[in-house]
């Protein structure tokens, strides 16, 4: 990594978004690629900031400057490589289950699997399983599909969406992972998903192993 | 300060182990334990996520009368499944029951308000409706509004209701934990009556040094009218902060539990 990167990397974790983009203007006009911006400097300080975050060394509000700057970044390099140009690891389509509100979780997984490199379509909260159905036949090309729920009383709903995707016959188009407080890994296997994730550091991890892109 | 002892919830692994394998010694041990440390209700949260419905209202009826068994504390039934709260009322007997929790859905309220009733039980309102949390003081108050009327038209007393003004994490949100004050003082004003509670952790998620935050917010709220908190009273610093909080705003007369609490802790 060049010491550019390194200062990029150190703007992100601080969150200062001006110097950010201060950085990715001068490693364009040095006539580096958008797409190694994108993936050394951006991607891997942010993977850098979840692994911090994972370790306690950071907290969420950190997390959530760290992931602002970063997008300010991002912002400058989309022009560049055209949005479908940007090398994406896939499609994740993610909810909170059918009345459950809880957002900040999901939401937190969404963001770090965006700058994790993956295209997130997030559905929301209280996403009931015909609404997950719909939007995988509307995005064939989904990989991952990402369900929480915070409650004991909606975590049947997980169960309820992967009947429901079998139904379908959609059940083997996608890999299902779940995540919430009161989920387990052994929840996650007795109702057949493939995957449980206990935070969204460990949840970006998973899911690019899900799709055979591990680090 | 009505203290609600939140530990048995099967939320928490050891508990929702405990409640399949029916242990009543280790159920009845949380529930005294939270007595001593000065709960006033205990709370029952007994749906484990991969049990049926059938099953919950099974442990709810098993739980109730086990705790009764050997303790006179009366019970907050909690659950989001009406039937689930009806079948513990009608276990529960010692002293008056509380159900957690109504909000402004229209079907919460036309099927838990009338037990309620039925029960003469105390009822958590949460301030909030069928399309989730509201963003602002103005919409959390609307939901209490609505609560707060169809009980009266059903005849329950506005001191029956403790209305959870709701708390969100400040670390996504810093106007988070302003937000919820302004919720507790303006049902204490513009709800002849109504009384408050809350639960408080959620405030603190993401952030280091929780039980800091937790402890600071509920002196805060008391001083806003808090009138009950569903917490944990065997943590002993949490409960020093309501104590001090309490004798400070005027709540504790000759400063008697102060003291009290004092003398407990120099034992």
């Amino acid at each position: 990594m060049t010491t550019n990167y390194e200062n990029i990397a150190e703007a992100v974790r601080t969150g200062e978004e001006d110097v950010v983009q201060k950085l990715v203007h001068q490693a364009l006009d040095r006539g580096d690629s958008p797409q190694a911006i994108l993936d050394e400097a951006l991607i891997s300080a942010m993977d850098e900031v979840g692994q911090l975050f994972e370790q306690e060394e950071i907290f969420l509000p950190e997390l959530l400057v760290a992931a602002n700057a970063m997008k300010a970044g991002v912002e400058i390099l989309k022009p560049l490589l055209g949005e479908d140009a940007i090398k994406s690891y896939g499609t994740v389509i993610i909810g909170t289950v059918q009345g459950d509100l809880h957002d900040i979780g999901k939401s937190l997984v969404s963001m770090m699997l965006e700058r994790g490199g993956f295209k997130i379509i997030d559905l929301g909260t209280d996403v009931s399983p015909e609404n997950f159905i719909q939007s995988l036949k509307d995005n064939p090309e989904t990989k991952v599909l990402g369900m929480s729920a915070l409650l004991t009383t909606t975590m049947p709903e997980m169960k309820t969406t992967i009947e429901a995707l079998e139904k379908a016959g959609l059940r083997d188009k996608v890999k299902v992972i779940i995540g919430g407080a009161p989920v387990t890994n052994a929840f996650a296997q007795e109702i057949a998903a493939d995957a449980y994730a206990p935070d969204a550091v460990a949840a970006k991890n998973i899911v690019r192993q899900l799709v055979g892109e591990e680090d | 300060m009505l203290i609600i002892g939140e530990k048995i919830n099967a939320s928490r692994k050891p508990v929702a182990e405990a409640l399949g394998r029916r242990d009543t010694a280790f159920i009845t041990g949380l529930a005294k334990q939270q007595v001593e440390a000065g709960a006033d209700y205990i709370d029952l949260n007994v749906a484990t996520g991969s049990g049926s419905a059938e099953e919950e209202v099974l442990i709810m009826e098993w739980a109730v009368e086990t705790l009764q068994a050997s303790l006179e504390t009366p019970l907050t039934l909690d659950s989001s499944n009406p039937k689930v709260i009806a079948a513990g009322l009608r276990k529960h007997k010692n002293g008056v029951p509380m159900i957690n929790s109504v909000s402004a859905e229209p079907e919460k309220m036309e099927s838990l308000l009338p037990l309620a009733k039925e029960f003469d039980a105390l009822i958590v309102a949460l301030a909030m409706g069928k399309e989730g949390i509201p963003a602002d003081d103005e919409g959390r108050l609307q939901a209490c509004r609505q609560v707060h009327t169809r009980a009266q038209a059903l005849g329950i007393q506005p001191g029956k209701l403790y209305y959870d003004p709701l708390v969100l994490s400040i670390a996504t949100d810093t106007r988070q934990g302003e937000l919820s004050l302004k919720t507790i003082s303006r049902i204490k004003a513009e709800l002849p009556g109504a009384m408050t509670t809350m639960g408080l952790s959620n405030v603190s998620f993401g952030l280091p040094e929780r039980s800091l935050l937790n402890r600071v917010f509920l002196a805060m709220a008391i001083t806003f009218g808090l009138d009950s908190a569903i917490i944990d009273p065997t943590d002993r610093e949490l409960m020093q902060i309501l104590t001090a909080a309490q004798a400070l705003i005027g709540k504790d007369p000759y400063c008697k539990n102060y003291i009290k609490a004092y003398r407990k802790s120099r034992k």
